[in-house]
């Protein structure tokens, strides 16, 4: 789960990670009429998205007299960035910056460590900069046992090019950085740019923090927070996804066109039909994959939840069980079929129990392979 | 000669713990490793010592089932994911070189956590959420459909997959055209892999048993791409690979956390390219694949 700035800026203020000294959150262009009057400025005007690259789509507007502010507040709610509208605006006070730095703490799933990068070439122009100059780029790998070793985070302050008092308000912002990575479950938690200011501070002026959505559980409450302050600035979930979801699917992909909905039982067979639908020119209205340890039950609440989307024309179920058990998976599709005889449903059945499985279907009138070639060329012939 | 991974060798002998054998999961697939021959010495589920699942007998700790079975070479976890961390590193102190994590959905934090540990300790972990490892009538690590029995065969592809259910299927596919399989080891869904491709492929050359060697892989990350140089450099065997997810819309899971463009890496045209270059035939379709393995067999 990714994290707006002004949300992940209130987890930086609880970790003492400075931040600018005001902020106000605007949900809408009205809303800013009522606090003209406490604004300091000049101000800036932060588009909340969260997509990336907000700097270079002009989603960060600089204030400098009370006058401007409804027309830019206006701009910048009308702004789309990577297909996504401003959902709020963050404001916060104007920051005099002397250099920008980049910094960072995250889960590295290619080298499996917890793996800080830092960079004195911080900024909207970092990804392109460090391309250029690697060398400008640092990088510290930390033993998840034993955690941030405090000289490491000085010598990186030295390599970052700062001085003096500096360095330990330096090493203290990565340490804080590291515990909100482990305290929240945090995949990355990221500052860029990390101001050097012209009075000499360091201030976090953008801040980025990705939660890891298997630790879920065990932030049950944070996450329930930040995902209702989501929801009360307008980020909506797909109700047919946020049913799925809850009955413990772990994919679901709704595109433009109806069609056929595609529901698997592993990733893999998953795409691969996926693919084989797209090549022989069949249509995918829904790719869902419903994951381990089905119950039927559960299976008889997805289709049912999948058939009722309107763009379903046609289901073609793609299992080969491994962990899941064809029989017990099986009774839910029949049940469902019993109360859902119009939708044509072609089922291609393999894996553990699966002999059992075509048995019990034999009575029915579904076509049943074991083969995703055949399934694949029976559904689109019957118009998915 | 058997295959062997990270030193232990994968037959009928192999000595097998499995954790979290009381549960439905657990108990389930504990019944199906036995029937396929596996040789499960002992169960371990703490607060239910005492008890026999499918006749193996249940310890409260794995030190308590070694101190009356002797050592173990296998651990298969069937366990939740809060439990991973605390199941993995009892195992790796308690000597067990490889470690099969089954269970989806694991904390990364914990995941990084039992990588470093079983690293460490020379223990090797598989997965987590990985379907595990097959050979064909010698032993089944993992949750490999054996019921019934046809989808494996003995023969001389070795596989290696992230996707559990795809390696499935290419394996019915090659065993209804009369070809079998080495090994089929399914190292998870990551993006997080205690055992990469790499490593599978490092055992799949040095194993007597395999002439091919078959990668089955899907977009996102880019353990393809590293896997291609690796190849490039190490490997002898002739090596083919289906890459699934061609279609795939970016910036969207396919289903594996891992399984997902970003920024235009990890997409299927760079990983068939750098597979390519590194002379690895590159199949669309299991039909493909079938004529593509089917003429490296007969040279």
């Amino acid at each position: 789960m990714r994290l707006f700035e002004f949300q992940a800026k209130e987890i930086f203020r609880k970790y003492n990670i400075p931040t600018s000294t005001f902020n106000y959150l605007i949900k809408t262009p009205e809303e800013v009429n009522t606090i003209l009057d406490k604004l300091p400025l000049p101000c800036v005007l932060k588009a909340q998205v969260l997509s990336g690259r907000r700097g270079k789509a002009g989603g960060i507007k600089i204030v400098k007299t009370k006058e401007e502010i409804p027309r830019l507040v206006e701009q910048l709610f009308n702004l789309v960035i990577g297909g996504e509208r401003t959902h709020a605006i963050l404001v916060e006070d104007y920051i005099d910056i002397e250099r920008e730095l980049y910094v960072s703490i995250a889960i590295d799933t290619t080298t499996n460590n917890i793996t800080i990068l830092a960079s004195p070439l911080g900024g909207i122009e970092v990804e392109e900069l460090v391309l250029k100059y690697p060398e400008k780029l640092f990088k510290i790998d930390v033993d998840p046992f034993i955690g941030i070793k405090p000289y490491q985070a000085r010598s990186l302050a030295k390599k970052l090019g700062l001085s003096g008092r500096l360095i330990n308000v330096f090493a203290r912002i990565l340490d804080s950085m590291y515990r909100i990575l482990i305290d929240y479950d945090a995949e990355l938690v990221e500052i860029n740019p990390l101001a050097v200011t012209k009075t000499g501070e360091l201030i976090a002026i953008d801040a980025k923090i990705v939660l890891n959505e298997p630790a879920k559980y065990r932030h049950q409450e944070a996450f329930k927070r930040l995902e209702e302050e989501q929801e009360a600035i307008g980020i909506t979930k797909n109700p047919t996804e946020a049913k799925l979801k809850e009955l413990g699917s772990t994919a679901y992909i709704e595109f433009e066109k109806e069609g056929i909905a595609l529901v698997s039982d592993g990733a893999g067979i998953g795409m691969y039909a996926y693919d084989l639908i797209n090549e022989l020119g069949g249509t995918v209205a829904i790719y869902c994959e419903l994951g381990l340890a089905n119950t039927a039950e559960r299976v008889y609440q997805a289709l049912k939840i999948i058939s009722s989307n309107q763009k379903t024309k046609a289901i073609l179920i793609n299992w080969f069980g491994g962990a899941n058990i064809m029989d017990e998976m099986c009774k839910g599709l029949i049940q469902f079929r019993r109360e859902n005889t119009n939708i044509p449903i072609v089922v291609r059945i393999a894996g553990t129990n699966s002999d059992k499985a075509h048995e019990m279907l034999k009575g029915t009138n579904i076509f049943v392979t074991e083969d995703i070639n055949e399934a694949v060329n029976k559904i689109i012939s019957l118009g998915g | 000669m058997v295959i062997e991974i990270n030193n232990v060798r994968l037959d009928r002998n192999t000595r097998v713990v499995v954790q979290g054998i009381t549960g439905r999961m657990g108990s389930f697939q504990t019944k199906l490793m036995i029937d396929y021959g596996t040789n499960v010495v002992a169960g371990v589920t703490p607060g239910k010592g005492g008890m026999k699942i499918h006749g193996v007998p249940v310890y409260d700790t794995i030190f308590e089932a070694k101190e009356e079975k002797g050592p173990f070479d296998v651990a298969i976890a069937f366990v939740p994911p809060g439990s991973i961390l605390d199941s993995c590193i009892e195992a790796v102190d308690a000597g067990v070189k490889l470690i099969v994590v089954t269970t989806a959905d694991v904390p990364y934090l914990d995941a990084i956590k039992v990588i470093h540990y079983a690293n460490k300790k020379g223990a090797k972990i598989v997965g987590p959420e990985a379907a595990g490892i097959l050979v064909p009538h010698e032993c089944k690590l993992g949750v490999h459909p054996v019921q019934p029995d046809k989808y494996f065969t003995k023969g001389p592809v070795g596989i290696v997959s992230r996707s559990g259910s795809l390696s499935y299927d290419t394996s019915r596919i090659l065993s209804e055209a009369g070809i079998g399989q080495s090994a089929i080891v399914c190292i998870g869904g990551g993006p997080i892999w205690g055992t990469t491709m790499i490593d599978v492929i490092e055992s799949l050359e040095r194993d007597k048993d395999t002439e091919v060697i078959l990668m089955l892989g899907e977009i996102g990350g880019t353990i393809e791409e590293e896997t291609a140089e690796y190849i490039k450099r190490n490997v002898s065997k002739p090596v083919t690979a289906l890459i699934v997810g061609r279609y795939a819309p970016p910036g969207k899971s396919m289903g594996h956390a891992s399984a997902i463009i970003m920024r235009g890496r990890g997409t299927w045209h760079a990983k068939v390219q750098s597979l390519r270059n590194a002379g690895v035939h590159v199949a669309k379709t299991f039909k493909d694949l079938l004529e593509i393995i089917q003429k490296h067999l007969k040279r």
